[in-house]
């Protein structure tokens, strides 16, 4: 009984979602800018909503929480990181705005294809993209499956739901293109919003009084766990330093992330949203509280288990509606940043891997969207240890594309081949770390070192080849 | 710039700095966006404390979060900065 009023929940309020996503772009025709761009045309609070909704996505509802629990002060990195994206997008995203609206440009490898006059550049970057994509895709999976999973009080095939439900978004994206999910990322956000002040808020009020009282039990409990430890251990202060400056960097990297960028409708709109998404962080920290909560109320969770964390506090303590109503904003967090991120991915697909014809583009790309949701899926069935793999270079793999990014913006950018040895040397140097298990080196970030490799390499790279420099297209 | 080939269609008109390729990116700007740049990521090898606790929060949290909450206002600065 109880697991059918949770489910019907969330069957209603994905179902209606999506309804609303479709009924936003019903006199929308489309065309390939529009499909995957949304027709440049994303004002301030659409901007904000689809930013906001592709990177609050159901790792950052469960794994944020999953990491107060599991790790304690290492997860504050999370709200420092994309600040320090926006910090960064606020200088380098204009320009390369103004150059992707005026060449027609669509996705991140296009921009690199473009500025570097280089095709095979493009393809090296795309190729990057989608790789990378994939497991970050997946991970969306498995947050699917988990909140299915407990919604369902273990009475339902949580891998069969999970399908069904990514079935279903996939088909929404297929229809409305990136404007849809911007329209579902409203009523997302707003779901996501409610969900966490109840799990950030009220569950502490419940269980201790107050969320103060929750940092106090922990710090009984646990006295090391609100400060990062010291330099000798994995996340340190220098693992910290280091993963906030990566992942800034990179945030708005991912072709998903980039492509909501372009989508803006101007410059100033691409600086306001920067200048507000900030704010939005503060959800994280009631993230937070609902871990530390999690970890005093139901401790002892290991490993994977702890992203299930307050999710099970709530599947014991409160009737089967109030999980329904949490479980379908992580639901929405999982689907709503999928759609946007299948469409990036295969928007590169179309674009620069096998690139079709304009008039072909968009039914081309749904075409891909169709393969690489199979693709998506069955890998996650059948073969998660290299899901595993591949999403452990992923964060710093994307990352490796920013110094071509930023470099393109200078009078005289760097050769393509320069830029392409510091990707490749980098991905190397990563995949190398990756098989050895290896995620931190003298205390930092792998990413990070990799990063630095990757800069070094393309200005070296770059002083041999350069010699003959000459000018890009203006 | 030479003339603009529009592949969209619908898409509303944007400033004229979109155009003209205007960023207004000074010296002043960069460093006034580097202070929260470099207080959120370096910030931890200074603010990782326990003590003193505001408003219940550690001080390492405390520190991430007002820092988080100061950058609108740093961008907003570079902000007018830019279009004066």
């Amino acid at each position: 009984m109880n697991s059918w009023v949770a489910l019907l929940i969330i069957l209603f309020v994905v179902v209606g979602t999506i309804g609303f996503g479709i009924f936003g772009v019903r006199k929308i025709k489309m065309n390939p800018a529009q499909f995957i761009l949304g027709g440049r045309s994303f004002g301030v609070i659409f901007l904000w909503l689809l930013s906001a909704g592709e990177v609050y996505t159901s790792f950052t509802f469960l794994g944020a929480a999953g990491w107060a629990y599991s790790r304690g002060a290492p997860a504050f990195y999370i709200i420092c990181y994309l600040t320090v994206a926006c910090i960064t997008i606020f200088f380098y995203m204009p320009p390369v705005w103004r150059i992707a609206r005026q060449h027609g440009l669509l996705t991140n490898a296009d921009y690199f294809a473009h500025r570097y006059q280089s095709r095979a550049l493009g393809f090296l970057t795309g190729l990057v993209g989608v790789v990378f994509m994939i497991p970050y895709l997946t991970l969306q999976l498995t947050g699917l499956q988990i909140l299915l999973q407990i919604a369902g009080y273990g009475a339902i095939d949580s891998i069969r739901a999970a399908g069904a439900a990514f079935g279903l978004i996939i088909c929404f994206v297929l229809v409305s293109g990136l404007r849809g999910a911007a329209w579902a990322s409203l009523i997302k956000d707003a779901l996501v919003l409610a969900g966490v002040i109840f799990a950030g808020i009220v569950l502490p009020i419940q269980f201790f009084g107050s969320p103060q009282a929750v940092i106090s039990g922990v710090v009984q409990a646990h006295p090391h766990w609100m400060t990062l430890v010291g330099p000798t251990e994995n996340y340190g202060t220098l693992w910290f330093a280091s993963t906030v400056l990566l992942s800034g960097l990179g945030g708005f990297i991912w072709p998903h992330a980039f492509a909501s960028q372009l989508a803006a409708k101007s410059t100033d709109t691409i600086r306001r949203n920067a200048m507000i998404l900030p704010v939005y962080q503060i959800m994280l920290l009631l993230v937070f509280f609902a871990g530390f909560t999690a970890l005093l109320v139901k401790p002892g969770l290991k490993g994977p288990d702890a992203d299930q964390s307050f999710m099970l506090v709530v599947q014991e303590h409160y009737p089967a509606w109030v999980l329904g109503l949490v479980a379908s904003a992580g639901c929405l967090a999982a689907l709503v940043p999928a759609s946007a991120q299948i469409l990036a991915a295969a928007s590169l697909l179309s674009r620069n891997l096998f690139p079709a014809k304009e008039e072909q583009l968009t039914q081309r790309t749904r075409l891909w969207i169709i393969v690489l949701a199979l693709l998506a899926f069955g890998l996650w069935v059948y073969n998660r240890a290299t899901l595993v793999g591949l999403l452990l270079i992923g964060y710093s793999g994307v990352t490796q594309l920013f110094p071509g990014v930023l470099l393109s913006l200078r009078k005289q950018p760097p050769q393509a081949w320069s830029v392409a040895s510091g990707i490749i040397v980098a991905l190397i140097l990563l995949s190398i770390f990756a098989l050895q298990g290896t995620s931190v080196v003298y205390g930092a970030h792998v990413g990070a070192v990799a990063l630095a490799v990757n800069v070094v390499c393309l200005l070296v790279v770059d002083f041999f080849i350069g010699a003959r420099k000459r000018k890009l297209s203006p | 710039m030479g003339s603009e080939h529009e592949p969209t269609e619908g898409t509303s008109s944007s400033s004229s700095d979109d155009t003209a390729g205007n960023d207004g990116v000074t010296v002043g700007s960069i460093i006034l966006a580097a202070i929260p740049f470099f207080a959120l990521t370096l910030g931890p090898f200074f603010a990782n404390r326990l003590e003193p606790r505001i408003d219940g929060l550690p001080f390492l949290l405390a520190y991430c979060v007002f820092w988080v909450l100061l950058t609108p206002v740093f961008l907003f600065l570079v902000d007018r900065l830019r279009k004066r």
